[in-house]
């Protein structure tokens, strides 16, 4: 064998990758030849040093990585398809939402026009609520409830109804883990299914206080039982439709006691187009009446409505409540088009897009590519164990 | 860094997991969890000369793993290494590909290669040394700087290398040897000895 010093095989020889009749010749040849012998130890050299200064790093994968690879396993031991949500921190939240981002924008291009139902009453009728556990709803479900501003009468408002029901999470869990089938689209009851979850929302809070002289003299000295009714907002862009904004509204009660919250959305004329209140379908056999107002002890529930804006800045408008039909000081809704949603108020999105998409109420403008995108999303962040159980039912539920 | 056909001597041929079968000698849990104890620290070592990020490369082998879940261990066992190497570096260049923050491949800066076992001084002065190496591997093609990783730090054979790369065999023996040249060529005596 021919070979000279700058031979890439005498490289391969040095590194053991020739061939055991290839790797003989070389050496052969080496050992005919003194140059080629320096050449091999210079090549020893440098492996050497490269070996021993490339050291491999012992860099760990974090506890909850290593927990939701384990989690694809077991998956995939019980013969379950696995959609990588992919908690990829770093870089796959600006993926997903580039994304979200894309697909939104496509459901802008083909969304239908949803026309206002028509209102010849300033203050709209306000919806019907169900009654926990669900009673049977009717085969029909009931047409988007939009309420346009009426600019000819009296401002316009909203009566937002209270129910602290959460069953309905229950129901949907039992058909997808157990039926293996996704739930009628009328069994699907958002505000429920928001309910489950303790969300902190990161907008303006007013907090309703009894009067001291209320106090009784025991209770005094507890702080807390002053406190009747905290409301939080917070607005993020509307998951599947980002030109519109997503109010979330949370409602804490006493630790201890009962108490009756009555709130209204009273829209800025000037700025909203329309808006809609998400769940809260018409069901069969529900009495009309009063809105239900009873916010039980140690309870919270969340309220989401959809506005669309008519202006690209300034206010939606305000809510109004009172708390054991005392006046609570009234929440301003400025939009801050630099906020951040925070972390619950994401989560409210998925469970607000995941229930439209399952209960229809989009049809068209909802797929699963959009409640995937979202989920991977929250999937994201560290989550709490009832948290990472809805993204498991979301999981399986674009399976199915 | 061991063969991974002799890191799973058990694993059946076909089918690759019998779910419904508890006497199954292999499951997914058993086969992810070999795998990630025996391939989690070089996948991120890899992952983060390239993407230059901890963080990032954890993501990628996290991503990387969960995708070996959703493949048939059949086809993947007897390459495993290669498989896992060529999804974490795809992984990794997408990122690198869609994120315009992260400097591009050309551009990637060393981090810190030297051993996390050393003596405080002993790890100063490899650490010294190191970030002097990673000026000169960054004076190299990226691909030679890329062969010249995974040869020297991952330990990967030409073939191996080949396979993930995507390059030919014999241009990872070229690209290895005018590497290695080139490094002999512009390193100072102080840094090799």
């Amino acid at each position: 064998m021919q070979l000279h010093s700058e031979d890439p095989r005498l490289t391969a020889y040095v590194l053991g990758e020739l061939e055991p009749e290839e790797a003989a010749a070389v050496e052969l040849a080496v050992a005919a030849d003194a140059s080629l012998q320096a050449k091999v130890a210079e090549m020893k050299g440098i492996q050497q040093f490269l070996t021993e200064r490339l050291v491999q790093p012992a860099d760990k994968l974090l506890p909850r990585q290593r927990e939701n690879i384990r989690r694809s396993a077991r998956r995939a031991d019980s013969g379950t398809k696995v959609i990588p949500f992919a908690s990829l921190r770093g870089w796959l939240i600006p993926a997903a939402a580039a994304a979200a981002l894309a697909l939104a924008t496509f459901i802008v291009i083909r969304m239908p026009s949803d026309k206002p139902l028509p209102t010849t009453s300033a203050k709209p009728a306000p919806p019907e609520i169900s009654q926990a556990p669900a009673p049977v709803a009717p085969p029909a479900p009931a047409p988007p409830a939009w309420f346009p501003p009426d600019t000819a009468a009296a401002p316009p408002a909203l009566d937002l109804p209270i129910s602290s029901a959460r069953d309905n999470l229950a129901v949907i869990s039992q058909w997808v883990h157990e039926d293996r089938r996704l739930p009628p689209p009328q069994d699907i009851r958002l505000e429920e299914i928001l309910n489950n979850f303790a969300l902190r929302l990161h907008g303006v809070s007013a907090i309703a206080r009894a009067p001291a002289n209320t106090w009784h003299p025991d209770e005094r000295a507890n702080a807390m039982t002053s406190h009747i009714a905290t409301v939080s907002t917070e607005m993020i862009p509307c998951p599947w439709k980002p030109s519109a904004t997503l109010l979330l509204i949370s409602i804490r009660g006493n630790d201890q006691k009962d108490c009756d919250v009555k709130i209204s959305f009273h829209p800025d004329l000037a700025n909203v187009f329309r808006y809609r209140l998400l769940g809260f379908q018409p069901v069969e056999g529900s009495p009309p009446g009063n809105l239900p107002a009873k916010l039980p002890a140690n309870s919270v529930t969340t309220l989401a409505l959809v506005v669309e804006p008519s202006t690209p800045a300034g206010n939606l408008g305000s809510l109004e409540w009172s708390a054991d039909d005392k006046p609570a000081p009234a929440i301003s809704l400025a939009r801050k088009s630099d906020a951040e949603p925070s972390d619950d108020a994401r989560f409210a999105g998925l469970v607000c897009t995941y229930a439209e998409w399952l209960a229809a109420g989009q049809e068209g403008v909802i797929d699963a590519e959009i409640v995937a995108a979202l989920a991977r999303e929250i999937a994201s962040t560290t989550l709490a164990p009832d948290r990472a159980d809805f993204l498991n039912l979301i999981d399986r539920s674009l399976n199915l | 860094m061991p063969d991974a056909s002799e890191n799973f001597p058990n694993v059946p041929a076909v089918p690759s997991v019998d779910h419904g079968n508890p006497t199954c000698p292999l499951t997914w849990e058993k086969f992810i969890g070999q795998a990630m104890a025996d391939y989690e620290s070089p996948l991120i070592g890899y992952a983060s000369t390239i993407l230059n990020d901890i963080d990032l490369a954890r993501d990628v082998v996290q991503d990387t793993f969960i995708r070996l879940c959703q493949q048939d261990i059949a086809k993947v066992r007897h390459g495993l290494k290669s498989w896992l190497f060529t999804v974490c570096r795809n992984r990794a260049l997408d990122i690198l590909r869609k994120n315009k923050r992260i400097q591009p491949l050309e551009d990637i800066q060393w981090r810190e290669i030297a051993g996390p076992d050393l003596q405080p001084d002993e790890q100063a002065d490899r650490k010294e040394i190191s970030s002097r190496l990673e000026t000169y591997l960054d004076r190299l093609s990226p691909n030679q700087r890329e062969v010249i990783i995974l040869k020297f730090q991952q330990g990967l054979s030409y073939q191996e290398i080949r396979e993930i790369t995507g390059l030919k065999t014999g241009n990872v023996g070229f690209l290895i040897h005018t590497g290695l040249k080139r490094l002999r060529d512009i390193l100072p005596d102080d840094v090799r000895l």
